[in-house]
C-alpha cells in the first residue's frame, strides 16, 4: 500500500508538467502555424492585386515628377489607393522600379499631401536587399519585420514581368505593419492557451475535489476509528491511561478512575506521579520504577509483584501490568500507556487457594504419618517381633503407605506448579557436589537391594555453590536417582555424574534398564504418563516424577533432556546456571 | 551411671505420640509427653527437658506459638526444638519464625522415618 501512495503521489505532478510542457509546444506551433497562413494568405491578395498592374502601363511612366500629371499615373495610383482601402490592415501599397541597382519609387496609394508620400522617381533609399530579390530572381518574397521611416512593416513583395522576356519590369508591394500579423499571431496562441488554462484549470479542480474525497474520507476513517478506540477504551475492564513525555495525563478510562478513586476531570492535565502512587506491597516505597524504565529503555515494562495503588480514599488496590512506550516515527519515546488491573479478588482466590492445599496436604499427611511410623515399630525391634508371614504384609503396608505420601507430596507439587507460586523461593547457596553425593548415599541402600553397582563419577572433592532451593533439587536427583535403580536389572549399574561445565553444571545418570520406548519419548513429561515398560515392570510410581523434575529444572534457569531406547537403557541429564 | 536426657513430645495426635514415643524409648531417654501447646509449655518449663519434639498445628495454642513464648524464657531461649509437622514449609513467615527461634529444627513427618528421628535426637544431644 506505501509504494501505491508514493506512485499515486508522483502522477499528479507529472500530469501537471505534461499538460503544461505540451501546451507551451502546442502554443509556439500555433504561433509559426499562423504566421505561416497570415504570410501565405498576404502573398495570395499581394499577386492576386498585382493583376491590376500591367506591365505595359509600367513602362509607360517615366519615373519621374512628369508622371503626376499622367492619366495612366492616375488611374494606376487609384487602384493602389484602392487596394490600401479595402485591406484594412494594409499599410501602403506601391509599385518601385530599379534602375543602376538602385530602386526608385514609381507611384504609391499615398495622396500627395501625405507626409508617407513617396514622388515618382524617388529613391527608396531605406529598402533592405530583400527588395532587389525580386528584380534578380523573378519570385515573390515576404520581407522580414524591419524598421524604415514610416514603422516597423513587413513588405510582401511581387514581381511584375514582361510577358515576353519573364524579365521583372518592376515591384508591387504592400507593406503590413509587423504588429496587425503578431497581434493576429498572438490571438491564435491566445486562445489555445485559454484552452490550455481551462484543462490545467479543471485538472486542478479534478485534483482539488479527488483528494477533498480522499481527506473527508480518510477524516470518516479517523473519527470512525477515533469513536471505535474511545468505546473500547471506556469499556475494557482494565484501567488505561496514557502520559505525554513531561508525565502529564492525556488519557483516563473510566476503570482507571474506578480503581483510582480520581474522576477523569481531575486526572487529565496533571503529572500522573500527583494522583496516582503505586507502591511496592511490603516497603510502602514509591514503585513506578516500570514506568520511568519504558521512557528510558523504549521497552514494554511489567510491574513488579506484590505493587498496590493508594486510591484517593487511602486504601490500598493491589495491581498488576504493564506499561507500553509510545514511539515517534524517529523511535523516539514521547510518552507511555499504562495498563493496570486490580487483582484484588484474584489474590484472595489465590490465598484461599493455596491455604486449601496446604491444609488439605496436611490433613492428609497426618494420617499417613501414622500408619508410617506404626507400622515402622511393628517392623522394628521395639515391641514383640511379628511373624514373617505378618512381616510382609506390614512391609505391603508400609510401602503402600509410603507410595501414597509419594503421591500426595506430587500432588501438592503438581498444584504449586500450576497455581504459580514461586517454585524457588528459598533459593541459598547450595554445594552441587555435596548435594549430589548426599542423594547418591541416601540410595546406595536401594541399589544395595537390587545388586546395583552405584557410581558418582565427576568433580568429586570439590565444591562448586550454587544459588538454588535446595529441597527442590535434592527431590530432582532423587527422582532421577531412585528411577535409575527402579528400571536397571538386577547386578547391573548406575553411573551418576555431575561436572562443572564453563556457564553451567551438567548432571547425569545413566542405567541399563529397560528404557524408553522411542514412540513414548514425547510424552515422557507429561502428568500422569508412564511408559508401557515401566508400568509393566514396576506397579510403583505415579508418573507425576518427571513432569514435577522438569518443571523444578526450568524453575531454576535450567534444561532436562534424555538418551534412551527401549531395553537400551536411559540417561537422564540436566543443567544449572552457574551464578 | 549416666544420666538420662529428658524428652518433651508436644503432639495431639496420639498414634504418632506413641508411635515417637515407643521408637525413643530407651536406657537413654525418659519421654514425657503434652498433648497440646499450651500443656507443652507448662511442662516444658516445669520439667526443663533436653530436647523438645513440637508440632505445629494444635489446638489452644499452636507450636510456633508455644514456641515463640519458650523462647521468651531465660531457660527456653536454649533447648533444642525440633519441629516435626506436616505443614510443607513453603511459607514464609515460619520459615523466618523458625530461623529466629533457634536452635530449632524442621522437619517434614512424612519425609522422617522414626529411625531417622531417633538418629537426629541422638546428633542433637550427644
Amino acid at each position: 500500500m506505501p509504494e501505491v501512495k508514493k506512485y499515486k503521489s508522483r502522477v499528479v505532478p507529472l500530469l501537471f508538467i505534461l499538460i503544461l510542457v505540451s501546451s507551451a509546444t502546442y502554443m509556439f506551433y500555433a504561433w509559426k502555424q499562423s504566421i505561416n497562413t497570415i504570410s501565405t494568405e498576404a502573398l495570395k491578395v499581394a499577386e492576386t492585386a498585382k493583376l491590376l498592374f500591367s506591365e505595359k502601363e509600367i513602362d509607360e511612366l517615366n519615373i519621374n515628377s512628369t508622371d503626376v500629371d499622367n492619366n495612366e499615373y492616375q488611374h494606376l495610383k487609384s487602384h493602389l489607393m484602392e487596394i490600401v482601402s479595402l485591406n484594412k490592415n494594409v499599410r501602403l501599397a506601391y509599385i518601385y522600379v530599379q534602375r543602376s541597382n538602385k530602386l526608385f519609387f514609381a507611384l504609391d496609394s499615398e495622396p500627395a499631401s501625405s507626409k508617407d508620400y513617396s514622388h515618382p522617381g524617388q529613391e527608396y533609399t531605406e529598402a533592405s536587399p530583400d527588395y532587389s530579390r525580386p528584380f534578380l530572381y523573378g519570385k515573390s518574397l515576404i520581407t522580414k519585420s524591419s524598421t524604415d521611416r514610416w514603422e516597423t512593416l513587413i513588405s510582401v513583395l511581387v514581381p511584375i514581368k514582361n510577358n515576353e522576356t519573364g524579365k521583372t519590369v518592376a515591384v508591387f508591394a504592400m507593406d503590413y505593419p509587423a504588429s496587425s500579423w503578431n497581434n493576429e499571431a498572438l490571438l491564435s496562441v491566445v486562445r489555445i492557451g485559454i484552452i490550455t488554462l481551462a484543462v490545467i484549470l479543471l485538472f486542478i479542480i479534478f485534483v482539488i475535489l479527488n483528494n477533498n474525497n480522499k481527506i473527508k474520507e480518510r477524516a470518516d476513517q479517523v473519527i470512525k476509528d477515533k469513536i471505535k478506540l474511545e468505546t473500547i477504551v471506556a469499556d475494557i475492564g482494565d484501567g488505561i491511561f496514557v502520559i505525554d513525555k513531561d508525565l502529564k495525563i492525556t488519557l483516563f478510562n473510566p476503570k482507571a478512575s474506578e480503581i483510582s478513586g480520581f474522576s477523569i476531570d481531575e486526572s487529565l492535565g496533571r503529572p500522573y506521579h500527583e494522583i496516582l502512587n503505586f507502591e511496592f506491597e511490603k516497603t510502602g516505597e514509591v514503585n513506578d520504577v516500570f514506568i520511568k524504565q519504558a521512557f528510558a529503555t523504549g521497552k514494554i515494562q511489567e510491574m513488579a509483584q506484590g505493587t498496590f495503588l493508594c486510591r484517593k480514599d487511602g486504601k490500598r488496590v493491589a495491581v498488576t501490568d504493564s506499561t507500553i512506550p509510545l514511539k515517534d516515527k524517529n523511535n523516539n519515546v514521547i510518552g507511555c500507556v499504562v495498563v493496570f488491573r486490580d487483582i484484588t479478588k484474584e489474590k484472595e482466590i489465590d490465598r484461599i487457594k493455596t491455604e486449601f492445599i496446604l491444609v488439605a496436604s496436611h490433613q492428609l499427611k497426618t494420617p499417613l504419618s501414622g500408619i508410617k511410623w506404626s507400622s515402622e515399630i511393628l517392623l522394628g525391634d521395639k515391641i514383640k517381633t511379628p511373624s514373617i508371614e505378618q512381616k510382609k504384609y506390614l512391609d505391603n503396608i508400609h510401602s503402600s503407605n509410603e507410595r501414597m505420601i509419594k503421591l500426595v507430596n506430587d500432588l501438592l507439587n503438581v498444584s504449586k506448579i500450576e497455581t504459580g507460586i514461586d517454585l524457588t523461593s528459598k533459593r541459598k547457596k547450595v554445594d552441587i557436589f555435596k548435594l549430589v553425593e548426599k542423594v547418591f548415599e541416601d540410595n546406595k541402600t536401594l541399589a544395595l537391594a537390587k545388586n546395583i553397582n552405584i557410581v558418582n563419577v565427576g568433580n568429586l572433592n570439590q565444591e562448586l555453590f550454587l544459588n538454588i532451593d535446595e529441597g527442590k533439587i535434592r527431590e530432582v536427583l532423587d527422582n532421577l536417582i531412585s528411577n535409575a535403580i527402579k528400571y536397571s536389572k538386577i547386578n547391573s549399574k548406575v553411573d551418576i555424574s555431575c561436572i562443572k561445565l564453563d556457564n553451567d553444571i551438567l548432571f547425569s545418570v545413566k542405567d541399563d534398564g529397560i528404557g524408553i520406548p522411542k514412540y513414548q519419548q514425547k510424552r515422557i513429561y507429561e502428568k500422569f504418563f508412564r511408559g508401557d515398560n515401566a508400568i509393566s515392570q514396576e506397579t510403583d510410581g505415579n508418573g507425576l516424577g518427571l513432569y514435577i523434575a522438569k518443571t523444578l529444572i526450568e524453575a531454576h534457569g535450567g534444561n532436562m533432556w534424555f538418551e534412551s531406547g527401549e531395553n537400551e537403557g536411559t540417561k537422564f541429564y540436566f543443567s544449572l546456571p552457574i551464578y | 551411671m549416666e544420666t538420662k536426657k529428658t524428652i518433651l513430645i508436644i503432639e495431639d495426635e496420639k498414634i504418632l505420640r506413641e508411635s515417637i514415643h515407643i521408637g525413643l524409648e530407651s536406657d537413654k531417654f525418659q519421654i514425657i509427653e503434652a498433648r497440646d501447646g499450651e500443656e507443652g509449655l507448662i511442662v516444658a518449663l516445669r520439667e526443663h527437658p533436653d530436647l523438645i519434639l513440637l508440632d505445629l498445628i494444635m489446638p489452644k495454642v499452636d507450636g510456633m506459638t508455644m514456641l515463640k513464648k519458650l523462647r521468651s524464657d531465660d531457660w527456653g531461649k536454649a533447648v533444642p526444638v525440633i519441629i516435626l509437622t506436616n505443614l510443607t514449609s513453603s511459607n514464609e513467615q515460619r520459615n523466618n519464625d523458625v530461623v529466629e527461634l533457634t536452635p530449632s529444627y524442621y522437619f517434614e513427618k512424612t519425609q522422617m522415618s522414626i529411625d531417622q528421628i531417633i538418629e537426629k535426637v541422638n546428633e542433637i544431644l550427644f
